[in-house]
């Protein structure tokens, strides 16, 4: 990092931290707080300043995370709306769907999910059947989704349909914005192996959306669909928050949600680098296994991992420009998990079974190894992420297409 | 209560322990025979029709599955008779063949009808025959009137650790009883069981050598079910702790008798060491290819049912498996599921056979446990997102894998145990 960058960014931690010192009271309404970060641009510092940033660069997110957790404030939503709808809205969506959109996202009072993966199309995510069929100034939208997070109280969707039947079938999509909260869109739980009931599948009966929700051009979904979940394979490394926003009241005090005083639905989540750190330690300590050589060694390989992927995380946060090289930091972090998940179980031994109990850490653990088998699937599994380097990082040749196109 | 004559049987064909030269030795064959392949089928039906259809359900409920042990118990494959019909067949390789059939229908279920099988072990193994002969179909009861059993060995702060129990037995002999105090763990049927087997310390200071077995009759006063565990895998097994508070129970409840441990306990004072394995430790290593068999009837589950899965889901045109990236992972998974099933049927074959020379039975057992949570996983990848949710049985295979890398022996465990057993050091 040159001078000129260390001091840039110590003069951002230092408005951030005036900022906040001045501003976070933990008596605050959850909602006047979210709304406060947003209109300061504190809460999206990267974004432009004409949309509700600073027009920072994108580690000031990171420092400004770092301040946040320093006064013990509690920060900005974070979920599918803030992680990819808002920088693709930001980077591609017009003017009035910027205006129609981004209040509702970056003060949190608008929750949003993603209408992608199919029963018969998921790491195969182009072949997607839902059609929208033009109306007038709507689209009439038809077919099924699944692994839909946060479906069954999300206000918005973004959606990939088919809008052309004859089209080579990565051209044949659109993506779409679409209100959720229609007769004509019905979700319906799916319980995980963690227990969890977060996806969805969502069944789409004669639904409809403006044209104005077009993002993108009509048939250019593709491409829009892969930026998107760019954005979401950046934000799954190791140093991230929870991705998925619950449904949180907006009334109660900012401080009980900081406070941990009442959940903000990130407890069935991995905890992230260094906290996984700290967790692995108390587990291996507890069960008196830190003299162990077997436990010491591969201790060091999960810290060896956090540690990279931190800074490979780092490192793309720094990037002018994110590619593909994103599903690296996809790999790695997955894998460091299933490290840590087996670490942790080996200390534990028969208490990493337990979901509660003496001497299960509150059943983390046992959460986290029946949450981990998932990192490899969700957001385009381990096998897609290798095709993605190999094709678009290393340059390799392109695996066969069927369908040509 | 069955015939007392099978009963005798049951007692001198040991099935669980190394019997070493009571028969002639028999040929180690890959190819099961008639008997077998009958007691195969029979099981894999029981697994195919009764088990599989009630898997989702009892582990959803997390309670013992009555109605299904009641079921194995009318067609008489939960019952001391099916462990003795096992344990005639000289290769060893009856139990662990039907073993796997019914991990391959449920592991929860399964180990809810083997669950008793580990008291009875203990009783026979142990025991005198007068009272294998009374205890032992105590452990099951029959049909109409399903009854438990539980071995008692783990404790708190000893899980793999059984040389050093805390919960100790000690002699009234005023009144010709004993008196058992102390808390058991990680009990399957603890608690609910009508007969517990409980190995306590008689003589700590003789460490696995002061140690003896003893039965607890049904409904006997201070014998109380600690807490019951939630566990993420083989949830239709109830698993809870023991507490034993004053438990007083009959001199004749000690298994072998008090003459046979005096005896015992004189000649560890004396020599400050006794040749004779402990009583759990000798259960334990000779079981290990039985739980390696149970392991290995999830793995398999798992990847046949995976193999269907990559054969008829299309994606990018064509089924799955025609990429190598599934391919070569199946190709794995049936690779590793035969080695372990090889491993298992060499171990139990030597424990009928002439005895474990390099602790071949912590080998079976160490390979199929580590080969069953990582099929399994492999088997969630494969079907993708919906391999993660409960509407598909991959995962519940997946969290009822990993326990058996834990119990009877870590994986850490085993591996001592090689390495002891290979070098001949006792390697710490």
């Amino acid at each position: 990092m040159s001078d000129r960058t260390a001091s840039m960014l110590d003069s951002i931690r230092g408005k951030a931290r005036s900022w906040l010192e001045a501003q976070w009271d933990p008596h605050q309404p959850l909602g006047e707080w979210w709304s406060n970060l947003a209109q300061s641009g504190w809460g999206f510092p990267d974004f432009p300043e004409r949309w509700f940033g600073l027009g920072l660069p994108s580690e000031s997110r990171r420092i400004v995370r770092e301040e946040l957790q320093r006064v013990g404030a509690f920060g900005p939503p974070h979920g599918i709306a803030t992680m990819m709808v808002a920088p693709l809205l930001v980077e591609m969506g017009t003017d009035e769907q910027r205006q129609q959109w981004l209040p509702g996202i970056v003060d949190g009072s608008e929750i949003w999910c993603q209408l992608f993966s199919e029963p018969d199309a998921g790491s195969d995510l182009a072949g997607a059947r839902t059609t929208a069929l033009r109306d007038g100034d709507v689209w009439r939208v038809n077919g099924q989704k699944v692994w839909t997070s946060g479906g069954h109280y999300a206000k918005w969707a973004i959606l990939v349909a088919r809008t052309d039947q004859s089209a080579p079938k990565h051209s044949g999509l659109s993506f779409f914005g679409i209100d959720m909260r229609q007769d004509g869109i019905q979700p319906k739980s799916l319980v995980q192996m963690n227990g969890s009931a977060e996806f969805n599948e969502v069944f789409i009966d004669d639904a409809t959306t403006l044209h104005t929700n077009l993002i993108g051009e009509e048939g250019k979904g593709w491409p829009v669909a892969l930026r998107t979940l760019s954005y979401e394979r950046e934000s799954l490394d190791a140093d991230a928050e929870p991705g998925i926003q619950t449904d949180l009241d907006l009334t109660i005090a900012a401080g009980r949600y900081a406070s941990g005083e009442i959940p903000d639905g990130s407890e069935g989540f991995m905890p992230g680098g260094l906290e996984a750190w700290e967790l692995l330690c108390s587990v291996i300590a507890a069960n008196d296994k830190q003299n162990d050589p077997r436990i010491r060694d591969r201790a060091v390989k999960v810290y060896t991992g956090i540690k990279t992927s931190s800074w490979m995380s780092q490192r793309f946060a720094q990037a002018p420009e994110v590619g593909a090289e994103v599903s690296l930091g996809k790999l790695a972090a997955t894998q460091l998990m299933r490290d840590w998940r087996d670490l942790a179980l080996t200390a534990l031994g028969p208490h990493g079974q337990l979901l509660e109990g003496e001497n299960t850490f509150d059943g983390l653990p046992a959460q986290i190894a029946l949450s981990v088998p998932g990192l490899s699937i969700a957001g385009g599994t381990d096998e897609i992420q290798r095709n993605i380097v190999g094709e678009r990082v290393l340059g390799l040749p392109r695996e066969p297409r069927p369908n040509g196109d | 209560m069955g015939d007392a004559s099978l009963l005798v049987a049951f007692i001198n064909v040991q099935i669980w322990l190394p019997t070493g030269n009571l028969w002639c030795m028999s040929e180690f064959s890959v190819a099961l025979n008639d008997d077998q392949q009958q007691i195969k089928d029979w099981t894999h039906g029981f697994a195919e029709d009764v088990m599989r259809p009630a898997a989702a359900e009892w582990d959803e409920r997390e309670e013992f599955p009555y109605p299904v042990v009641q079921e194995a118990a009318k067609i008489g494959l939960y019952g001391w008779e099916f462990l003795m019909n096992a344990g005639q067949d000289r290769t060893g390789l009856t139990l662990p063949v039907a073993v796997e059939e019914l991990f391959w229908g449920d592991a929860g279920l399964g180990m809810a009808i083997m669950g008793s099988g580990l008291a009875a072990a203990g009783i026979a193994g142990n025991g005198t025959p007068e009272q294998t002969m009374e205890w032992v179909p105590q452990c099951y009861g029959d049909a109409n009137d399903v009854k438990l059993g539980a071995f008692c060995v783990s404790e708190p702060d000893a899980g793999s650790d059984v040389s050093n129990l805390r919960t100790r037995a000690v002699y009234d002999e005023a009144n010709g009883e004993w008196v058992l105090n102390g808390t058991k763990a990680w009990i399957t049927n603890g608690g609910i069981a009508d007969v517990h087997v409980v190995v306590a310390a008689v003589d700590p200071e003789l460490k696995g050598r002061g140690q003896a077995s003893f039965v607890i009759p049904p409904n006997t006063k201070g014998l109380s079910q600690g807490q019951k565990y939630m566990k993420h895998g083989i949830r239709a097994s109830h698993t809870a702790e023991v507490v034993l508070d004053d438990v007083r129970v009959p001199g004749s409840c000690l298994l072998g008798g008090k003459e046979k441990l005096d005896a015992k306990l004189a000649r560890a004072r004396e020599a400050g060491k006794s040749g004779a394995p402990q009583p759990a430790m000798k259960t334990f290593e000779a079981t290990r290819p039985t739980v390696g068999a149970q392991a290995l009837g999830i793995a398999r589950a798992a990847y046949e049912y995976s193999l269907e899965y990559a054969k008829e889901r299309h994606a990018f045109g064509k089924p799955i498996i025609m990429n190598q990236a599934i391919a070569f992972k199946l190709a794995n998974m049936i690779t590793e599921i035969d080695a372990s099933r090889l491993l298992i049927w060499r171990a139990a074959w030597l424990a009928r056979n002439g005895g474990f020379t390099n602790a071949e039975g912590s080998m079976s057992k160490w390979k199929a446990s580590e080969v069953a949570v990582r099929v399994t996983e492999e088997a969630i990848q494969i079907l993708g997102g919906y391999g993660y949710t409960r509407e598909y049985p991959v995962e519940r295979w997946h969290r009822d894998a990993k326990i058996h890398t834990i119990f009877e022996g870590t994986s850490e465990i085993q591996q001592l145990v090689i390495a002891r057993a290979i070098s001949g050091l006792r390697v710490e």
